[in-house]
């Protein structure tokens, strides 16, 4: 046989250039168990997209999930001591399908860095998620946003705590209406409600939004994510990069820079990740992470 | 070419004359039965009619990069899309009905007939009352009458049908009016497109 990469399918080479690229990077495979406590699950549930879990008893009582998810075991169990971690994994995870009627095994591709991370390593994960995406030589987008942004503003504008939950959830669907009404109800001023639906709304090709969302910077909160936003996408291709506040994680995980990946012609994003400090800080680990996890079924199109 | 999502009826025939108004007409509404699509190359747009509770289901896949959709299917479905507009059409109101003089005294599980089941379930476990919810697919009104259920949740427009059949609206859970909605990946690669679209709808609505 001449050449042994001939007999992988175009599913199995993606994975194999991802490995190289991660590799390349220093980063180092890391293998995980494939079931973890159910109460550790229900202690990070905001972390996870969904609440349910295929759960059993395992052979001493103790009541186990199939993992929906890597990230959290890796901040568990591999997070913590001297410098930094750079791993990656390949592993199935356990969640409902999109239809949620059914569980499905998904098939998941994911990178974290952990430990004491700074500029380089944000912009380093950050660019590897863009050549991640960039390697399937399909048409792609990848969307940044920094939690930092809208949490700064919605401080700013004395936003009631519990309030939030409504407005974030018209950002993430960029519905303006919705978040007139959740802005009224949150008793903001008119130009204060109307701040926040400009800055909310903004989307489009990097360079041209931040230069917008700077000018709508009103404390230092603001001005740093706005800034972390610039340095994190130098170098990278200014027509395939957007910035879109649509973009959002839970707070109580996410800290800093968030991201998404697209595909043209698909229909749900391909690669999601960001910072989640405030994840190792919950789980008592020192310093800061970032990653983000590809969907291989949806990136190879299975 | 922008493939929109419209839904059959009533609704579907206003989203089309308000698109016509708004630059983007596409043919004769009564040609589609014939042609299950209509295409104007120009603006750029091919538009299909579908049931309205799928007009989210098209969309949430890509199949359509944009539709128009009651609120009502969205809040029930919660399809993860991007609602970009509040169309002012269609206007009406989700509310809990029943017998005119019905009073829960809180006694026994209630029995709450609805097309609208996730609607219905959030509601009464957002007011921590038990219910058992059944559901429906039409003439929904006729399960009090039969005392196949004690309420119904259903929408509700000008509310004849409930007062010639001796019901009321009891409560009213949310208005209801149709929504421009994108499929988030569509949107990302075809923002100018779609946020144009955006724009000459809510400069159409907003001139009415």
């Amino acid at each position: 046989m001449n050449n042994l990469l001939d007999i992988l399918s175009p599913d199995e080479l993606t994975v194999l250039k991802l490995r190289g690229l991660f590799e390349e990077k220093g980063y180092r495979r890391y293998r995980s168990a494939r079931f973890e406590e159910y109460r550790f699950y229900l202690e990070n549930q905001s972390f996870l997209s969904c609440d349910k879990l295929i759960s059993f008893s395992d052979l001493d009582g103790r009541l186990m999930a199939l993992k929906p998810d890597v990230t959290l075991s890796i901040v568990k169990n591999a997070a913590g001591g001297e410098g930094l971690k750079k791993l990656y994994y390949i592993e199935n995870v356990y969640r409902p399908n999109s239809t949620n009627r059914n569980f499905a095994e998904i098939s998941q591709m994911g990178l974290e860095c952990l430990g004491g991370i700074g500029r380089r390593e944000i912009s380093e994960v950050l660019r590897l998620a863009y050549e991640s995406i960039k390697l399937t030589e399909s048409p792609f987008r990848l969307a940044i946003s920094h939690v930092g942004y809208i949490a700064g503003l919605l401080r700013n504008l004395r936003v009631p705590f519990q309030r939030r939950a409504a407005i974030y959830e018209c950002i993430a669907s960029k519905n303006p209406h919705g978040l007139r009404l959740a802005a009224s109800e949150a008793g903001l001023s008119q130009s204060g409600a109307e701040l926040l639906e400009r800055a909310a709304m903004l989307s489009g090709a990097a360079s041209a939004v931040l230069k917008e969302a700077a000018s709508l910077v009103k404390n230092s909160e603001m001005e740093r994510a706005v800034n972390q936003m610039a340095q994190a996408i130098e170098g990278l291709d200014d027509e395939r990069v957007l910035v879109d506040f649509s973009i959002r994680g839970d707070e109580d995980y996410y800290s800093g820079l968030m991201f998404a990946g697209y595909l043209e012609g698909k229909s749900r994003l391909v690669l999601f990740g960001g910072q989640y400090d405030n994840m190792m800080k919950k789980m008592n680990r020192e310093g800061g992470a970032i990653g983000f996890a590809i969907y291989l079924d949806e990136l190879c199109g299975r | 070419m922008l493939n929109i999502a419209l839904p059959k009826g009533r609704l579907g025939e206003k989203v089309h004359g308000l698109l016509s108004g708004a630059g983007y007409a596409a043919g004769d509404l009564s040609e589609i039965g014939r042609k299950l699509v209509l295409e104007n190359e120009e603006a750029g747009i091919r538009l299909f009619l579908v049931k309205p509770s799928d007009v989210a289901i098209y969309v949430e896949h890509g199949a359509a990069n944009v539709g128009i959709v009651g609120k009502d299917i969205l809040e029930e479905d919660r399809p993860d899309v991007y609602e970009l507009l509040d169309l002012g059409l269609g206007k009406c109101r989700m509310c809990v009905a029943g017998p005119k003089d019905f009073v829960d005294d809180g006694c026994k599980t209630l029995r709450v007939a609805s097309k609208f089941t996730n609607i219905a379930s959030r509601y009464y476990a957002s007011l921590g009352r038990e219910v058992d919810i059944i559901k429906l697919n039409g003439s929904i009104e006729l399960a009090p009458l039969l005392g196949l259920s004690d309420l119904i949740v259903d929408i509700v427009e000008t509310g004849s049908t409930l007062r010639e059949n001796n019901l009321a609206v009891l409560e009213e859970i949310m208005p209801v009016s149709a929504r421009l909605i994108a499929n988030k990946v569509s949107f990302q690669f075809r923002s100018d497109e779609i946020g144009r679209l955006r724009d000459r709808l809510a400069e159409a609505v907003a001139a009415k």
